[in-house]
């Protein structure tokens, strides 16, 4: 594990992200395999999101240390959503990195298209062509696509006539394989990577630590991941709000103007997290609830019968469950 | 003088409780502190301490209350929170909008911690830390239990158990197979996909539960739970039973042995007949009993069966008839062709003139901890270890 550079040229503030507006237009830099980059707008929205102060903390922690955040939690609690808010927050790209069960370590960085080059070689003289008029098949780098992680690292690297930073999306690692956290530990670690397939193309975007990819990584603690990658990241783990107001807050961002159905939902919901459950009601159901609700025009008064409960409770004796302890009013 | 710092006591605490820390862990809370992190409130210095230190829930928790032994003084600089954290103000720059993205600028800020070091104290001052008036409050105990086994452990040592098996869309070049297309057609043909390696397990525990089991359930429960959860549904089953899956062996082959004041089965091993009528249970409680014909046959065949059990040896027990019972069972495993090892929680040294000691006689058997699952894993992997009968 090597010690990084301190990086303190950013962080995230949470006063100055409820000040930053719906929308907004970023630089980003796209880069291809071969090297090449351009530069696209992109309009991006605002992520809706209530960091507490612990979060932030651990967030611009990372930063600082270089070292992914590693973000656990009851399911629906926004785990994911914060990479958006960092990004939004930062005016940096994200790049999404949804683990499958087939995930391979490898995916995040780049793929090889052999089927298609054998295909292309196949067609000889008549297959596809570059630009400059030359069988596409025999470049290399034609057939090469960058991961998620990737691109983030080749983004950064200083040969970039404009290098740029980016936030890393590691979505649910532990639906992959014990062995896929393994796999990236020294590319998450000096953040470059190498193609095995053509060892010229490498990129490397540790170099400046302004540069370094913010790398967030969520997981479900559905398995244990190996005490290697745990050892480099920065743990934090995300609890339903405590309090009613922070629930307040977090509704009135997504929903505004409902605050006599906001309360009142905010009321059932707590209340049915005390009651033992199969899966408690999250933060990302009450938020679906009280947006349907609202469109709908639900009468406040009905929101003891539980209307509409197959968003909040996933299984048909919760929902009995919950309906007879919010009759015994 | 570095002794003497709470931290480090905590430091030191946590890794005796088995933490995943190194030197380098304690420099970065240092360093972590040094950029003004930690300082505003003993809360966020708990806080710090536990995103750099505690890596799941259960360690974060255990944490928080050995911080909360240190006994520090509490304190609240949060109204001057700006203070402690100069950062903040090259910050408001970087977002209020008009500024260009940080990543463009040069890299002035940032790079030399040097400069920035003096900058990222707080301006007022904490207030003093008096280690000496504090007394540990004498009756404050945090009570974790110490298994020889942490789930950690036992999902390392699992992961090795599993084999390659190829299934989902087709996907991968199968560069052999298209090699050998071509060569027995002669010309270019379509290109052999085949579907991507994954790794699984397929595996049987059965769990033995109640009775003498009953001090060992939490201990045992991260074993099954852990190698459960470290692989993809469906492909780890898990039964209950108590002290043995099936009952009822014909003990009347027991009268040529039963003069012995320790009676051995070696005389009449070949007359034990395969026994699979007994019911294992879906849940701990032993409430709803399955056949268990029926489940060798859909979760059995070709799966690893691995017996989390005591063997007899925590009661000091030496039960012919348990014997028997167990050893008809095991044959009925061995017609299945299914590897099979025994995970015994209580040491080697216990298992002597119980009916443990006999059972490993027919199968292998370990202590369940870290050297005895290693051993285990490569038994499962299909290295023989050589039992005295493998019946």
């Amino acid at each position: 594990m090597s010690r990084h550079e301190i990086d303190t040229s950013v962080s995230l503030l949470r006063e100055a992200y409820d000040n930053l507006p719906t929308k907004q237009e970023i630089d980003v830099v796209e880069v291809a395999a071969n090297g090449h980059s351009r530069v696209v707008k992109q309009i991006v929205e605002k992520e809706p999101y209530e960091p507490d102060s612990d979060l932030v903390d651990a967030v611009n922690l990372s930063i600082a240390l270089g070292r992914p955040l590693l973000l656990q939690g009851e399911p629906g609690c926004g785990k994911t959503r914060l990479a958006y808010a960092v990004a939004y927050a930062l005016k940096l790209p994200i790049e999404e990195g949804y683990v499958k069960s087939t995930s391979r370590g490898q995916d995040l960085l780049y793929s090889y298209d052999a089927v298609n080059r054998l295909y292309d070689v196949q067609l000889g003289a008549s297959g596809p062509r570059d630009k400059n008029n030359n069988p596409r098949c025999q470049q290399i780098e034609n057939y090469i696509m960058l991961g998620p992680l990737g691109r983030a690292i080749a983004r950064g690297d200083l040969r970039n006539e404009r290098p740029q930073r980016s936030v890393v999306l590691i979505d649910e690692i532990d639906k992959a394989d014990f062995d896929f956290p393994n796999d990236l530990l020294l590319e998450l670690d000096r953040l470059e990577f190498r193609v095995a397939e053509a060892p010229e193309i490498r990129f490397k975007a540790g170099a400046r630590s302004d540069l370094r990819p913010i790398v967030i990584v969520t997981h479900n603690e559905e398995s244990e991941l190996p005490a290697a990658f745990l050892r480099r990241c920065i743990f934090h783990y995300l609890e339903f709000p405590a309090s009613e107001i922070q629930l307040k807050q977090i509704l009135e961002l997504h929903h505004p103007n409902n605050e006599k159905l906001s309360q009142r939902a905010i009321a059932v919901i707590l209340r049915l997290r005390e009651l033992k459950l199969q899966k408690k009601p999250g933060l990302s159901e009450l938020i679906d609830w009280v947006g349907y609700m609202a469109a709908m025009n639900t009468p406040v008064e009905e929101l003891l019968t539980l209307p509409y409960a197959d968003i909040l409770l996933k299984n048909h004796s919760d929902q009995l469950a919950a309906r007879q302890e919010l009759n015994r009013e | 003088m570095e002794q003497n710092s709470p931290l480090y006591n905590l430091f030191v605490r946590l890794r005796r409780r088995r933490f995943l820390l190194g030197v380098e862990d304690y420099f970065a809370l240092k360093r972590a502190m040094r950029l003004g992190f930690g300082w505003s409130s003993r809360e966020t210095l708990r806080n710090l301490c536990c995103l750099l230190w505690a890596k799941s829930n259960s360690e974060r928790e255990l944490l928080k209350s050995l911080f909360d032994q240190l006994g520090l003084p509490d304190w609240d600089l949060s109204r001057d929170i700006s203070l402690a954290k100069p950062t903040t103000e090259s910050e408001n720059k970087d977002l209020s909008g008009s500024e260009e993205p940080a990543q463009e600028g040069s890299n002035v800020q940032g790079l030399d911690i040097d400069e920035q070091v003096p900058a990222t104290l707080p301006k007022r001052g904490l207030p003093p830390i008096d280690l000496e008036g504090i007394r540990l409050p004498s009756k404050s105990f945090v009570f974790v239990p110490h298994f020889p086994l942490t789930s950690r452990d036992v999902a390392q040592r699992w992961r090795y158990v599993r084999e390659s098996e190829l299934s989902g869309p087709l996907e991968e070049v199968d560069i052999k197979a298209t090699i050998a297309l071509r060569c027995r057609q002669g010309l270019p043909g379509p290109i052999v996909l085949r579907p991507r390696k994954r790794k699984t397990s397929h595996l049987l525990l059965l769990v033995d539960q109640q009775g003498s089991m009953a001090p060992f359930h939490k201990f045992v429960e991260i074993v099954w739970d852990t190698i459960k959860r470290s692989a993809r549904s469906g492909d780890v089953a898990v039964y209950y039973f108590h002290d043995v899956p099936v009952e009822g062996a014909d003990d009347r082959i027991l009268a040529s042995v039963g003069g012995q004041p320790f009676p051995v089965l070696d005389d009449v091993l070949d007359q034990i007949a395969p026994l699979d009528s007994g019911y294992v249970y879906e849940d701990r409680e032993l409430l709803s009993p399955i056949p268990l014909p029926e489940v060798l046959q859909t979760i059995g065949k070709g799966a690893n069966v691995v017996f989390l059990s005591d063997a007899g040896a925590a009661r000091r027990h030496y039960d012919l008839q348990r014997l028997l019972d167990t050893v008809a069972f095991i044959k009925v495993l061995r017609n299945y062709n299914q590897r099979c090892v025994w995970l015994n929680p209580l040491p080697v040294s216990s298992w002597s003139g119980t009916t443990a000691e006999q059972i490993a006689r027919y199968v292998s058997m370990f202590a369940l901890d870290s050297h005895g699952l290693q051993r285990a894993t490569t038994v499962l992997l299909g290295k023989r270890r050589p039992v005295e009968n493998s019946l």
